[in-house]
């Protein structure tokens, strides 16, 4: 069964299904070509009008060369995604005979997430690498790069690992960690300096020249959704203790053993939150088993991707906050050349899908799409509008019972695109209740009216009409509580909201 | 050490794939430059030459070799010829064309 592409042979697909869909996307070759002159290409999907204030993703495949499975679901997502919104179809994840019920996501939901997002993949972002594992050492990760000097053995040191090269605590090794100064190690070398490949530093040239919401770096083989630190154990309690303060390219482990590295709270439930949601749609094709957490779990690492990615706008306030993720595609079937690059792949690939999708899907927010719709491209104005309503859900985020809420709606949200992008009335009903909320959080002594209730209301039961058993179940909650709530200030009913879990 | 020295005589040209546990007194300095895969059931699960056996065993640990991966291209089999490569492109592009967008 031949399945895997070369690098040239991947360039050619995506070219071609952009050949196909010339309105909904183009191809684009990021800054340098790889160590060895090889362009490296992605695909740019926008579909629809053009909007000013588009979330960003960007998908990245091919980091560590013997990792095949990934380049080749990127390439396959990017087709089923072009052939939904050309024939308005659901797209389908689904094992037969697994047990599990299977993955959809329809066809309405799917138009709403492509006319909303700026969706960048790059399938095979090491080709050098890529081609050298199909022609000549099937389990090599790094890329091409030839070094000086001679190993013990006398052979001429070649390749750094791109996922330990990039500007977040890079040259560090941690206890434990997977993490090499020597250009003679066989996989983890971090190179002679931060961004020293091109490869690696086409990552940081794309992420300071586009707004990047959400990045996942896909990888294999372990079952896992990752988010960061992969450098030290997290806290949530010192912004002080944090990643700009630590000595890099020290070749050692960090000075103190003890050291946590801070996420903010607020960051931290919702990588948790959308994990556990990405997890949940996988587990739906065939029963597989994604577990959540932080990097470090995995084992520790510096120098990665999605840490980079996330740490820019901590080492910088200036720049755009990127959400970073590791998707660990697996399983370990008891044979490591057959867990990087399985003879039938399919099944894993359906699992890979299915990931992104979910990230996808909660990439957008319905709610911010509608509340910003009226501004059409004029995005400092759509997004002037938001740092209201936004300010409420971290408020949620903060407690218990209103993280229980942020969920629910989690959970509601693939519902809510449907409905939003096939029924005016029920676009219009909540564009009105999001009209509503914003005027509500930039006047502090307004009140829900009678009127505000019965929209409420009105949205409420038409979700419930819609969902699931379980989730009709909660919105009966939701409605209770929300009935109550006339000439309740917005503050009021945030508290409210806060103290009294829908589940 | 006769465990690796035996391997170290029979495994040329291939990786093993081991799983590595504490012995004694174990120094995690032998560790450096192995492949480390994903844990295995709670073990240091790497691939590694004969060589970096014998280290990693005189370094006192315990070494429990399972596979042994020849040094090679992957298999031809699995590589998509440029007909596949085009059939895969030419099916897509068939669904893709006559819809919006297209």
């Amino acid at each position: 069964m031949s399945v895997y592409r070369t690098a040239a042979q991947l360039s050619q697909a995506i070219a071609a299904l952009a050949g196909a869909a010339p309105t909904l996307c183009e191809t684009f070759t990021l800054a340098q070509p790889s160590v060895e002159g090889a362009a490296i290409s992605g695909l740019h999907i926008h579909a629809g009008d053009a909007r000013g204030n588009r979330n960003g993703v960007l998908l990245l495949g091919g980091v560590h060369a013997r990792e095949l499975m990934n380049p080749e679901a990127i390439v396959d997502l990017a087709a089923d995604l072009l052939i939904s919104y050309a024939h308005d179809t659901d797209i389908t994840y689904a094992v037969p005979g697994s047990g599990a019920p299977g993955a959809t996501w329809g066809a309405s939901g799917i138009r709403v997430m492509l006319e909303s997002l700026d969706i960048w993949m790059v399938p095979c972002s090491n080709p050098d690498g890529h081609d050298y594992v199909l022609t000549a050492d099937d389990m090599w990760r790094k890329n091409r790069r030839p070094e000086k000097g001679s190993c013990s053995d006398g052979t001429q040191p070649v390749g750094v690992d791109l996922n330990r090269n990039c500007a977040i605590v890079w040259g560090v090794i941690p206890p434990g960690g997977e993490v090499s100064c020597d250009p003679c190690d066989y996989q983890v070398y971090a190179g002679p300096a931060a961004f020293s490949e091109p490869e690696s530093a086409n990552i940081e040239q794309f992420l300071s020249d586009h707004p990047i919401d959400t990045f996942a770096d896909v990888h294999s083989y372990e079952q896992m959704i990752l988010y960061p630190w992969g450098h030290a154990p997290e806290q949530t309690t010192d912004p002080a203790e944090n990643f700009t303060t630590l000595q890099t390219g020290t070749c050692n482990p960090l000075p103190d053993s003890s050291y946590s590295e801070y996420i903010d709270p607020v960051d931290l439930l919702k990588f948790q939150s959308i994990g556990n949601q990405i997890a949940s749609d996988v587990a739906q094709v065939r029963g597989s088993a994604y577990t959540v957490g932080p990097s470090i779990g995995l084992y520790p690492t510096t120098g990665t991707n999605p840490e980079y990615a996330y740490s820019r706008h901590i080492a910088d306030q200036g720049a755009h906050k990127t959400y970073g993720w590791t998707i660990e595609t697996g399983p370990f079937t008891g044979d490591v050349a057959d867990s990087f690059h399985p003879s039938d792949p399919s099944q894993i690939i359906l699992d890979i899908k299915a990931a992104m999708m979910s990230l996808l899907m909660q990439s957008v927010c319905a709610i911010e799409l509608i509340g910003t719709e009226p501004f059409g491209a004029a995005a400092e104005t759509a997004e002037d509008q938001l740092v209201g309503i936004r300010a409420w859900r971290d408020a949620l985020w903060q407690r218990n019972g209103g993280q229980a809420w942020l969920d629910l709606y989690r959970q509601l949200h693939p519902t809510l695109l449907e409905r939003i992008a096939v029924d005016e009335a029920f676009r219009s009903r909540v564009a009105e209740l999001v009209q509503t909320a914003i005027a509500l959080a930039e006047d502090p002594d307004s009140t829900l009216s009678d009127d505000h209730i019965r929209s409420g209301l009105a949205v409420i039961d038409d979700l419930a009409a819609t969902s699931p058993e379980h989730l009709r179940i909660q919105l009966r909650t939701a409605r209770a509580v929300f009935q109550t709530m006339s000439g309740f200030s917005a503050q009021a009913a945030l508290a409210v909201v806060a103290e009294r879990s829908p589940t | 050490m006769s465990t690796a020295a035996g391997l170290s005589g029979t495994a040329a040209g291939a990786r093993l794939e081991a799983t590595i546990r504490p012995r004694i007194s174990p120094d995690p300095g032998a560790l450096r430059g192995l492949d480390v895969l994903p844990p295995l059931d709670g073990a240091l699960h790497v691939l590694m030459s004969p060589g970096q056996v014998v280290d990693v065993v005189t370094a006192g640990y315990e070494v429990r070799v399972f596979a042994a991966h020849p040094i090679g291209p992957l298999d031809p089999s699995l590589v998509m010829d440029d007909d596949a490569a085009q059939a895969w492109i030419d099916e897509r592009v068939a669904q893709i064309r006559g819809g919006r967008g297209a």
